[in-house]
C-alpha cells in the first residue's frame, strides 16, 4: 500500500511566471529598502 | 461550595466508570461530564476550596480566579467537543484516556500548591501518551516512547524545581515566581518543555501526528495550553519569553513549508500560535496577557477544528500527505468548510476568531515600542496564514486530484467540527462575552478600519507569494520525508550516543574481563598454589648454592622441592624453613 504512495509531488512551473516572481521580488527588494533607508536620505 | 465535586474529578472518577458502560449510555455519560464539570465551573466563586491536609501541607485543589477560570471553561468545552468527535471510537483505552487528560489539564488550571500540580502534571503526560500508542502503529510507539522520555524529563526538571523552591520558600504554595536562582530555572525548564520553548520543542510535531485520529483533537488544546496557563500564572513579564516566544513564531513557519504530511504541518503551526502566548506572556502587560489568554481561548477551538477536519480526512481515506491526497472538496464538502473556517481563523481573517485574540498581542509589542518585535510578529502572521490557512486546505481538499472517491465522516464528527465552527465565528463576530472573562479589564477595540485594512492587506499578499511560488514553480515539492529539528540530537544523535556508549562502555566490560577475570585472577591462582614452593626455594636456594650446589644439581634440587611440594611430602627441614619464613612475614608485618 504504502509502496503505491507518491514519494513526491512537484510543483510544474508554469510559462511566464518565473519572470512575474522575478520583477516581483526586485520591486519588493527595492520598496522595503526605501522604506528602511528612508530615514537616513 | 463544599457540596460541589471538582471539576477535575468528575472527568477523572468519571473515566473509571467508562468500561462498565454498553452502547448507547456510555455516549451520553461520556458527554454528561464535560457538561457536569462546565456547570460546576459556572457556579464556582473565586476563592481557595477542596483544601485537603497532607504531611504538614495544604493541598488546595480549587484556586479559583479570573486567569484560571478561562482555561478551565475552554478545557470543559474542548473536553465536550473532542468526545463528541470520538463518540463512534470503539476503543476504551482512547476514551479512558482522554477524560483522564482532560481531567489532568483542568486540574493543573485549579491547582494552588506544588503538590497537586505536580501530580495533575504528570497525569497529563501520562494519559496523553496513550492517545499516541492507542495509534498502534509501529512509528506511533516509537513517537510515544520519546515522547513520553522527554516528558519526563520535564517533570524531573520541574520536580527539582519544586522541592528547591519548597525548602527556599517553606510553602507550598505559588502563585508569580519570576527567573531568578535555580529552583525557578528548573521550574521554568519544566513548564517550558510543555510549552514547546525552543530548544525543547521537537516533540510536538513528532508525536501529534502519530497520534490517533480523535487523540490529537485532545493532545492539540491540552498539553501547551496547560503550560501556557502556567506560564502566564509563575512566569508573566519575563523577557526572554519575548525572544522564545519570538522564535517560536518565526522558525517553524520554514519547516511546516517542507513538510507533506499535514497533520505534521499543523504541529508546526501549533508551535507557532503558542510562540504568540510566549511573547504576550514575555511582553507582561494587562493588554499581552488579556491577548495571550484570548489567544488561547481562540486557538484551542481553532486548532481543534483543524485536527478535527484533517483527522476526518484521515480516518475516511487512511491518507494524510500533501503527495497522496488532493481534490477531496468534491466528496467531503462540509468537512472542508469547516477545515476553510479553522484555517481562516488561525490566519486571522476578520470575522474569524483569531482576528480579535491574536492582534492584541501583536497591539501590545506595538504599544512597548518593540518594533523588531512587531516586524516578527507580522510576518509570523503571513506565515501562517500561507502553511495552515492555504497549504492545509489546498493540498487537502483542492491542489491536484488525487482520485480518492470518499464520503464525509459520521454524524457525531460532522457535528463536533460544525460547533467548533461555530464558536470560532461566534467569537470573531461577538467577542464582547470572551473580553468579559478575560484577566483584565479590556478596552481593546479589534474591528477598527485601519486594522481590518492592515490585516487583509497582510493576507492579500501572503496569498498572493503563495500563488506565485506554486505557479513559477519555486514552492517547495512535496517529499516523503522526515524533516529533523532539533530532535537532531536524540534520533541522530542519540545514536551516535547510543554508539559511542555502546563501544565505550562494552570495551571497557571486555578489557575489565580480560585483565581481570581471565588475567589477574588466573595469576593470583597460580601465585597462591605456587607460593609454598617459591617461598621455600627463595629461602633455600641461597643456601644451597653458598654449599655448592650449583648447575645441574641445583636445578634437580629446586625440581624435588616442587614436587614434595605438590604432592604434600616435603622433609621436615624444608616445612621447618617454610614456618621460619612464614614467622619472619608476619613478624615484619606486625
Amino acid at each position: 500500500m504504502d509502496e503505491e504512495e507518491k514519494m513526491v509531488l512537484s510543483h510544474e512551473p508554469v510559462p511566464g511566471y518565473k519572470t512575474v516572481i522575478h520583477i516581483v521580488m526586485v520591486v519588493a527588494a527595492l520598496y522595503l529598502a526605501f522604506i528602511f533607508l528612508k530615514p537616513y536620505l | 461550595m463544599t457540596n460541589l465535586i471538582p471539576p477535575s474529578a468528575i472527568f477523572i472518577v468519571g473515566a473509571l466508570f467508562v468500561p462498565f458502560i454498553k452502547g448507547r449510555l456510555k455516549s451520553v455519560f461520556m458527554l454528561l461530564l464535560p457538561v457536569a464539570a462546565f456547570i460546576t465551573l459556572v457556579k464556582m466563586p473565586e476563592g481557595k476550596y477542596w483544601i485537603v491536609h497532607f504531611l504538614d501541607y495544604d493541598l488546595i485543589f480549587g484556586r479559583v480566579d479570573r486567569l484560571s477560570m478561562v482555561f478551565g471553561y475552554i478545557f470543559t468545552i474542548i473536553s465536550f467537543i473532542g468526545i463528541l468527535f470520538a463518540l463512534k471510537v470503539k476503543d476504551d483505552l482512547q476514551h479512558i484516556s482522554a477524560l483522564l487528560y482532560a481531567g489532568g489539564a483542568v486540574g493543573v488550571s485549579f491547582a494552588g500548591d506544588f503538590f497537586s500540580l505536580y501530580i495533575f502534571w504528570e497525569l497529563l503526560a501520562v494519559a496523553s501518551t496513550f492517545l499516541i500508542l492507542a495509534r498502534r502503529t509501529k512509528a506511533a510507539q516509537n513517537a510515544a516512547f520519546r515522547y513520553i522520555l522527554v516528558h519526563i524529563f520535564g517533570g524531573l526538571c520541574l520536580l527539582a524545581g519544586i522541592i528547591i523552591y519548597i525548602q527556599n520558600t517553606g510553602t507550598i504554595e505559588f502563585a508569580y515566581i519570576g527567573l531568578g536562582g535555580l529552583a525557578s530555572w528548573l521550574i521554568f525548564i519544566g513548564i517550558a518543555l510543555n510549552g514547546v520553548i525552543p530548544p525543547l520543542h521537537p516533540w510536538l510535531q513528532d508525536a501529534y501526528p502519530e497520534a490517533t485520529v480523535t487523540g490529537a483533537v485532545f493532545l492539540s488544546a491540552l498539553t501547551t495550553k496547560s503550560a501556557v496557563y502556567l506560564m502566564a500564572r509563575t512566569f508573566p513579564g519575563t523577557e526572554l519569553l519575548i525572544y522564545m516566544g519570538v522564535l517560536m513564531t518565526a522558525m517553524p513557519i520554514f519547516y511546516a513549508v517542507l513538510e507533506n504530511d499535514i497533520r505534521r504541518v499543523l504541529g508546526y503551526s501549533l508551535i507557532n500560535q503558542v510562540g504568540f502566548m510566549m511573547c504576550g506572556i514575555g511582553i507582561g502587560t494587562q493588554l499581552s496577557i488579556n491577548g495571550t489568554v484570548s489567544h488561547a481561548f481562540c486557538h484551542i477551538l481553532y486548532k481543534a477544528l483543524l485536527f478535527m477536519s484533517t483527522g476526518s480526512v484521515l480516518y475516511m481515506t487512511g491518507k494524510i500527505r500533501c503527495t497522496d491526497i488532493g481534490g477531496l472538496y468534491k466528496t467531503m464538502p462540509l468537512t472542508c468548510l469547516f477545515c476553510m473556517v479553522g484555517a481562516a481563523s488561525i490566519s486571522a481573517f476578520p470575522l474569524f476568531s483569531g482576528f480579535v485574540s491574536k492582534s492584541m498581542i501583536v497591539s501590545a509589542a506595538s504599544h512597548g515600542n518593540m518594533v523588531a518585535v512587531w516586524l516578527v510578529l507580522q510576518f509570523a502572521s503571513a506565515g501562517v496564514f500561507h502553511h495552515a490557512g492555504i497549504k492545509v486546505p489546498f493540498f487537502t481538499f483542492f491542489g491536484h486530484d488525487s482520485g480518492i472517491r470518499t464520503k464525509e465522516p459520521p454524524l457525531n464528527m460532522l457535528l463536533a467540527m460544525g460547533i467548533a465552527a461555530f464558536l470560532c465565528v461566534a467569537i470573531a463576530i461577538f467577542p464582547r462575552p470572551l473580553y468579559d472573562i478575560l484577566p483584565y479589564p479590556v478596552h481593546y477595540v479589534p474591528y477598527t478600519g485601519a486594522h481590518v485594512v492592515g490585516q487583509l492587506q497582510l493576507l492579500m499578499f501572503g496569498a498572493l507569494a503563495f500563488c506565485l511560488l506554486i505557479l513559477s514553480g519555486y514552492y517547495p515539492p512535496e517529499m516523503r520525508a522526515i524533516n529533523l529539528d532539533t530532535d537532531w540530537f536524540y534520533r541522530k544523535g542519540g545514536r551516535l550516543f547510543y554508539y559511542i556508549m555502546d563501544k565505550a562502555l562494552n570495551g571497557i566490560n571486555r578489557a575489565s574481563e580480560r585483565v581481570f577475570v581471565g588475567g589477574l585472577a588466573g595469576y593470583l591462582g597460580r601465585v597462591s598454589r605456587d607460593c609454598p614452593t617459591r617461598a621455600a626455594l627463595l629461602a633455600m636456594v641461597p643456601a644451597w648454592v653458598i654449599s655448592g650446589i650449583t648447575g645441574e644439581k641445583l636445578v634437580l634440587k629446586k625440581a624435588g622441592v616442587r614436587a614434595a611440594l605438590r604432592t604434600g611430602t616435603s622433609p621436615i627441614g624444608i616445612t621447618a624453613a617454610i614456618a621460619t619464613i612464614f614467622l619472619v612475614v608476619v613478624f615484619l608485618l606486625m
